[in-house]
């Protein structure tokens, strides 16, 4: 029988260890998953869609968005607070569906902005409005989000995620392999790039926190 | 020692020469005269294009041009864009029909927004809420665009570097398509 593990480090104590203790009792799961501290290695990660600290989730598996403000009859891989029985077997059963079809065809989805998302993107968030901008150019996934911009990736799943349930976003699928392929920023490539040296001049000159590199 | 452009364009009164002026680092040279255009309570308008300047580090220079807003200048805005790196469109939500007035800045630079960042800054969005920034946003979407949308008080410096940190954005990612 294939076994699932789902990281809830990023979730609070009681809450993890709630989680820990349906997912060891339930017999409607039949065993099949169980809990792991560890992102690196985990099928599935739980992310604090609440909290507002940055992410350790950077190598993580498919997100169980978790927060107070989902709807108790929302679908999807989204868990609601506060965490009930019913809804964390609901959104295991749904990432077990999505993990089985990844395995079985090697597909993820890529998502594109469909138009702006003008709550979204503030005068306080560069990331926000820059993460927002790559989504409006090109389809990516959260993990090639995270890359291209060198940002958490837990933080980009939520922003998706944020975007998906206001419907600002359109999914295509992608062919995995593909998508890992997609090579990090190159520290080398910032700092010969006329393009790039020009940007972090502009940005130096004006005064922006991010990417003066 | 290399320069660079970024253009403003937008309607009478939206406030580009205010804009300019808000991020230049030397006074704004402007070809202002006195407005006779009866709707726009303005003592003055730009009638040739304005003009600041931002100097980077190693001396490549960022000129700052502000195109004059009635559309019967349209010719000018053709010529002012070209070599852009960038484009911003300010539009005045107190004006009667400020959707149709984005329009005109949409389809005067059609051929541009095709390959030049371009942003979208709305004042005076506090004191006429209607129409509101996501309509303008589902107004793009219908003409099968999509850009960056901010409310602007262009008398702010910082609303202002956000509508340039908007186009910076985009400057990332054509760097990011080409690399």
């Amino acid at each position: 029988m294939k076994k699932y593990k789902l990281c809830v480090a990023s979730l609070p104590s009681n809450e993890a260890s709630l989680v820990r203790s349906i997912i060891r009792l339930s017999s409607e799961l039949g065993g099949r998953w169980e809990t792991s501290d560890q992102a690196e290695d985990a099928d599935a990660v739980a992310v604090d869609v609440d909290a507002k600290q940055d992410g350790t989730f950077a190598n993580g598996g498919l997100p169980l968005m978790v927060s107070r403000n989902w709807r108790e009859a929302q679908s999807g891989a989204l868990l609601a607070r506060p965490i009930r029985v019913d809804g964390l077997i609901a959104a295991l059963g749904v990432l077990e569906g999505k993990l089985n079809i990844d395995s079985a065809n090697s597909v993820i989805r890529r998502a594109k902005l469909m138009r702006w998302p003008v709550q979204h993107v503030s005068s306080g968030s560069s990331s926000n409005l820059r993460m927002a901008t790559v989504l409006s150019r090109m389809s990516c996934t959260a993990g090639e989000l995270a890359k291209r911009l060198s940002l958490p990736q837990d933080a980009c799943e939520r922003f998706m995620a944020a975007l998906d349930q206001e419907g600002f976003l359109t999914w295509e699928a992608a062919d995995q392999s593909v998508a890992e392929q997609l090579p990090a920023p190159s520290p080398v490539q910032s700092v010969t790039s006329p393009g790039k040296r020009l940007l972090g001049a502009i940005r130096q000159r004006l005064g922006f926190s991010w990417g003066s590199a | 020692m290399k320069e660079y452009k970024i253009l403003f364009t937008g309607t009478v009164g939206a406030g580009k020469t205010t804009a300019i002026g808000a991020i230049s680092e030397t006074p704004t040279v402007s070809t202002d005269v006195a407005n006779l255009d009866e709707t726009v309570a303005k003592a003055s308008t730009t009638v040739g294009f304005d003009f600041g300047i931002i100097t980077l580090e190693g001396g490549d220079r960022i000129r700052l041009f502000g195109t004059p807003g009635q559309g019967r200048f349209d010719f000018m805005w053709k010529i002012l864009i070209q070599d852009a790196m960038g484009l911003i469109i300010l539009i005045d939500n107190s004006r009667p029909a400020p959707l149709e007035d984005l329009n005109i800045y949409l389809d005067g630079f059609a051929d541009a927004l095709k390959k030049v960042p371009c942003v979208c800054g709305i004042g005076r969005t506090e004191q006429n809420r209607s129409p509101s920034l996501d309509d303008f946003s589902r107004h793009l979407e219908r003409r099968g665009l999509l850009l960056p949308i901010f409310p602007v008080d262009v008398r702010k410096r910082e609303d202002v570097l956000l509508l340039i940190e908007a186009l910076l954005a985009q400057l990332e990612c054509n760097l990011m398509e080409t690399e």
